[in-house]
């Protein structure tokens, strides 16, 4: 699970984690102050139809609402929307259309736009009333965007303050070195580096009974999803070198077979007939899940802590590498494989083609999308250009992937490949910039998964001990297969660390695009399995690798 | 090749949408994704082609939002941009931050006489010259039909002094474009900054005596405690703030860039729900570590890695909102006001540094600078409207109209000036004005 994730990086990472979860706070403490004032349907409404609860200092000097009806000539609140607003500010019926925008009581936009919907209708209304509010902003107003959130309390402030303090001394002591070594000393910096602490922070910041990521916030910044979903597979395709599966070293073959095809076929199985009968006979649609578990096992992650690069022999080490490589190309044509051939129906995609055409589509995207990013990079200058076309490729691609109902790892993984195997001097400053930010956008993004992660059902839970045990075994008889078949030419660390391997960022990637793509019960289902089983491999990898660098000590003592 | 790339991806973007038009016209967090990569890659296109031509990199990040937005071709919604407008949050953080550290105090110590002036002249001044114009324009602005003349006074001083608001972010990006230092960007810099803040506090008592004028009750003490409250109070954070980000680059150092993004989007988002400004906040960081630490150096140096990404969605976005329709359905007036103010700021500069006896560079091209204009305008456009339910709209579309043309104009006159001055590319040399203000004491100690 430490696949490319730069330990410098975990400080800031972990900021930009507690930031998320200091703006749900903030969000959602404001949330209890709107409820708390009443929802703004019942507060009373001036004449001009402006709402009362826009009334506060500041603004509400400047906007005071008129006392005379006769100044505005409007109905009074009749006109506001019947809808009741959600504890979190969000009213139902966000996002119907440009017609019915949601009545958010956080934003004053629309509070303006409801002045021009009352003002429009009466004898009164001004010729010009025809422009809707509100404009852009460039230089900030004196939160004259928010003027309807109620005035903070001293709390708040005080809160907020903290917040930013806690923010820098945690990013402070995560970076100093001294953390740095005690953990390599406690050999704990694996788990805590793999980002699983923020998994578990955005399941913690989730939860209802804390309310810091309400789902008004989680919507806000869900476009970071595809985005990191992309991220994760342009750098995996870009470090995807085409010229390794040329001359692989002796028994990759049958080790990336037998490691992949046996935990891929005992998942399927078990966790097929687990999702069968906990969906019942008549949900054929159940087997994509099975087999996007099955996918997701046979990943492992880059690097491992059985196989340390240090100290292993090189052959093994480099066979490794090719096998997880090979493992994670599986994976990437699994996924489009799955998302061409059990796509939703119906309205949500228009497009209604085969499932080859679909792979067919998700290919000629993918291979335009990777010629339009060289073309780009081909002409960039500086340091910042080149991130900016980054950043701009990997949103574009993946945006236009998951708008389309493609998996937005495949697409960028497919791009990535490509920019990664074409010629150019485009690919050192295109190297450096994804190892820049790769880390931060990794954690961010697991702090996002964990964000989605439900963890109530009971389904969920079965899948993961299903998966993880299905997972290992399959892993304990390829390898032990392998062993027979090889006569003991695979040496025993090498075949250990394909038997307990962690499972890499991929794995998570595959059960958050499931729900991306399937979005349902069971996509959560999966991603309790997923990211559950991930956890608990990890756990017990680290405990194995623990325990046997126990005994090598001892072995050294004595 | 730029042109090419710049129509494919527009083909791209429209024929993708065609997969499911309905998810278009509403909010959807693939479609936000997607339109965020197409203007981020198209509008950096769109700036290199605009430079081959002469032009600012920023207009050609406005345009590509104007003609792939709601009023142009609309391959961009309105839902999506509004969707998108999370990014000016950290946008206008970062550009103050980054206007704060410019603002070195012993570097504009000679120029202090200049940016007093300035400020109070040309922008005082241009706010009345365009209420009398206002006035002058009744008959053609409908909205102002049925007043009677002392409110027909009072509400001309409103929007007056909305409209001679100017763009800090402007100016910051077009300085950082053209990499310009010297006497004059520092004196702009800071006189645009000192302007929105004036501006802001000149709205607030004239819209009371205008509401005052209308019969609407207008609470000066509440006024006066919630403006202390914004702006103590954001200075006040600020301060932590600054301090926060002294002792970062101090111990931790390590991306620092990405935890400076960090930052000012929890200050953006949180600081406007608790009523301060995100703007003063980080400008008094800024202002903080360029002159009481010695970190300013490196702050500078990681905002300018973040900030091109963040300066391209942000003028974009800026540009796929501007209302086109409200500039075709008042543009005669909106054209003749932004003349106005254009005379008002240009002649008001010019009297300012005679009477500062300001360095020539400073006189000659000062008051292009406090012609862009952007969000300030739109944004008390907006508080007009409620303080004004009456005919608020009127004045709204009016502010519209003339901030579309001055976000279009405005950009290229100021970069002209910045290229004639010769402080265009000099960042890095000794200012003129810190070698002007050695010279006395070099010469007396000689």
């Amino acid at each position: 699970m430490r696949s490319g994730v730069q330990f410098r990086a975990l400080p800031v990472a972990w900021a930009v984690a507690l930031c998320a979860a200091l703006i749900g706070f903030a969000g959602s403490a404001l949330a209890q102050q709107d409820d708390a004032a009443g929802p703004l349907k019942e507060a009373p409404v001036d004449p001009g139809g402006v709402s009362a609860t826009e009334t506060e200092p500041l603004d509400g000097a400047l906007e005071a609402p008129s006392d005379s009806p006769e100044d505005v000539g409007a109905e009074p609140s009749t006109d506001l929307p019947d809808e009741e607003p959600s504890a979190d500010g969000d009213a139902p019926g966000a996002g119907e259309g440009d017609e019915d925008v949601a009545f958010d009581p956080g934003s004053a936009e629309l509070a303006a736009e409801h002045v021009d919907e009352v003002l429009g209708d009466e004898p009164g209304a001004v010729e010009l009333a025809l422009v809707p509010l509100p404009p852009s902003s460039i230089d900030p107003p004196l939160s004259r965007e928010r003027d309807d959130a109620p005035q903070a309390s001293a709390t708040d402030l005080v809160k907020v303050i903290l917040a930013l303090v806690l923010i820098v001394a945690l990013a402070y002591v995560g970076g100093h070195p001294r953390v740095r070594r005690l953990e390599e000393r406690l050999r704990i910096s694996h788990v805590v580096t793999a980002g699983f602490p923020f998994i578990v922070l955005g399941l913690v910041a989730r939860h209802p009974s804390v309310g810091i990521l309400s789902d008004s916030i989680l919507d806000e910044i869900r476009p970071i999803l595809p985005f990191g979903l992309g991220w994760i597979g342009l750098a995996m395709g870009f470090r995807f070198d085409a010229r390794d599966v040329d001359r692989p070293p002796t028994h990759v073959g049958q080790t990336f077979i037998l490691v992949t095809a046996l935990p891929f076929v005992l998942t399927f199985t078990v966790c097929g007939l687990l999702l069968y009968f906990s969906g019942g006979p008549g949900e054929p649609m159940h087997l994509r899940f099975a087999l996007i578990l099955a996918v997701a096992s046979v990943l492992s992650g880059s690097s491992t802590p059985l196989l340390p690069r240090g100290n292993a022999d090189a052959v093994a080490v480099d066979r490794t590498t090719r096998v997880i490589q090979l493992e994670q190309l599986a994976a990437v044509i699994g996924l489009s494989l799955v998302a061409a051939f059990f796509r939703p129906t119906g309205v949500i995609v228009a497009w209604q083609l085969p499932g080859m055409a679909w792979i067919f589509v998700t290919l000629g995207m993918s291979a335009v999308l990777a010629v339009i990013a060289y073309v780009t990079l081909a002409v960039v200058g500086s340091r910042a250009e080149v991130m900016l076309v980054v950043l701009g490729v990997i949103s574009f691609s993946s945006g236009m992937a998951s708008y389309l109902n493609i998996p937005a790892t495949v697409v960028c993984f497919v791009v990535g490949f490509m920019l990664g195997n074409a010629p150019g001097s485009h690919k050192v400053q295109l190297r450096e910039t994804l190892a820049r930010l790769e880390g931060p956008i990794y954690l961010v993004f697991l702090f996002l998964a964990g964000a989605h992660w439900r963890l109530g059902a009971v389904e969920g839970w079965a899948l993961l001990a299903a998966f993880v045990a299905t997972r290992a075994l399959g892993k304990q008889l390829g390898v032990a297969v392998l062993t027979w078949r090889t006569h003991d030419e695979v040496p025993l660390e090498e075949r250990r660390a394909l038997a307990l391997s962690p499972m890499g960022a991929l794995a998570i990637a595959i059960a958050v695009s499931a729900q991306d793509l399937f979005p349902g019960v069971e996509s959560s289902w999966v991603m309790t399995a997923v990211i559950g089983g991930a956890i608990v491999n990890e756990v017990f990898v680290q405990a194995v690798s623990r325990g046997s660098s126990g005994r090598e000590l001892m072995e050294e003592a004595r | 090749m730029r042109l090419l790339l710049f129509v494919f991806l527009a083909g791209m973007l429209h024929a993708a949408e065609s997969f499911a038009p309905d998810r278009v016209v509403r909010s959807f967090p693939a479609l936000t994704t997607f339109t965020l990569g197409y203007l981020l890659l198209s509008a950096y296109l769109a700036g290199a082609i605009f430079k081959k031509l002469g032009m600012p990199k920023l207009t050609g990040y406005l345009a590509t939002g104007i003609l792939a937005g709601p009023y142009g071709l609309g391959l961009v919604s309105k839902a999506t941009v509004e969707d998108l407008h999370i990014v000016n949050g950290v946008a206008i953080a970062l550009i103050a931050l980054t206007a704060g550290t410019e603002m070195h105090f012993k570097s504009l110590r000679p120029l202090f006489r200049s940016i007093a002036f300035i400020s109070l002249i040309a922008i005082v001044g241009t706010a009345l010259l365009l209420a009398g114009a206002i006035y002058g324009m009744r008959d053609w602005l409908p909205f102002l039909g049925e007043l009677t003349q002392y409110q027909l006074i009072a509400v001309s001083l409103v929007l007056g002094v909305t409209i001679v608001a100017q763009s800090p972010a402007v100016v910051v990006a077009l300085r950082d474009e053209t990499d310009a230092d010297g006497p004059m960007s520092r004196t702009v810099l800071a006189v645009v900054v000192i302007g929105d803040l004036m501006v802001i506090l000149l709205f607030a008592v004239v819209s009371a005596i205008a509401r005052g004028s209308l019969g609407v009750g207008a609470d000066v003490i509440e006024t006066a405690r919630a403006l202390s409250w914004e702006i103590f109070g954001s200075v006040a954070l600020g301060f932590l703030v600054g301090g926060l980000f002294a002792l970062y680059f101090t111990y931790v150092k390590a991306s620092g860039a990405l935890f400076m993004v960090t930052v000012c989007f929890v200050v953006a988002e949180v600081g406007a729900r608790v009523h301060l400004d995100p703007l003063l906040v980080t400008l008094t960081a800024g202002i903080l570590i360029r002159n009481a630490t010695s970190t300013g150096e490196a702050l500078h140096t990681e905002i300018e890695a973040a900030s091109l990404p963040v300066y391209v969605a942000f003028f974009s976005v800026a540009g796929a909102s501007i209302h086109l329709d409200a500039l075709i359905s008042i543009g005669g007036v909106a054209t003749a006001l932004v003349v106005v103010r254009a005379i008002g700021l240009l002649s008001g500069s010019q009297v300012a540094t005679r009477l500062a006896g300001a360095p020539e560079v400073v006189r000659k091209y000062a008051g292009f600078g406090l012609l862009p204009q952007a969000g300030l305008a739109l944004a008390l456009a907006i508080l007009f409207t409620r303080a004004f339910p009456d005919f608020g709209d009127g004045a709204s579309a009016l502010v519209f109209g003339i901030v579309a043309i001055n976000e279009l104009v405005a950009p290229v006159l100021f970069r002209i000036a910045l290229t004639r001055s010769g402080e265009a590319g000099a960042r890095g040399r000794p200012a003129e004005a810190e070698i002007a203000a050695e010279e006395p004491s070099a010469a007396a100690a000689a």
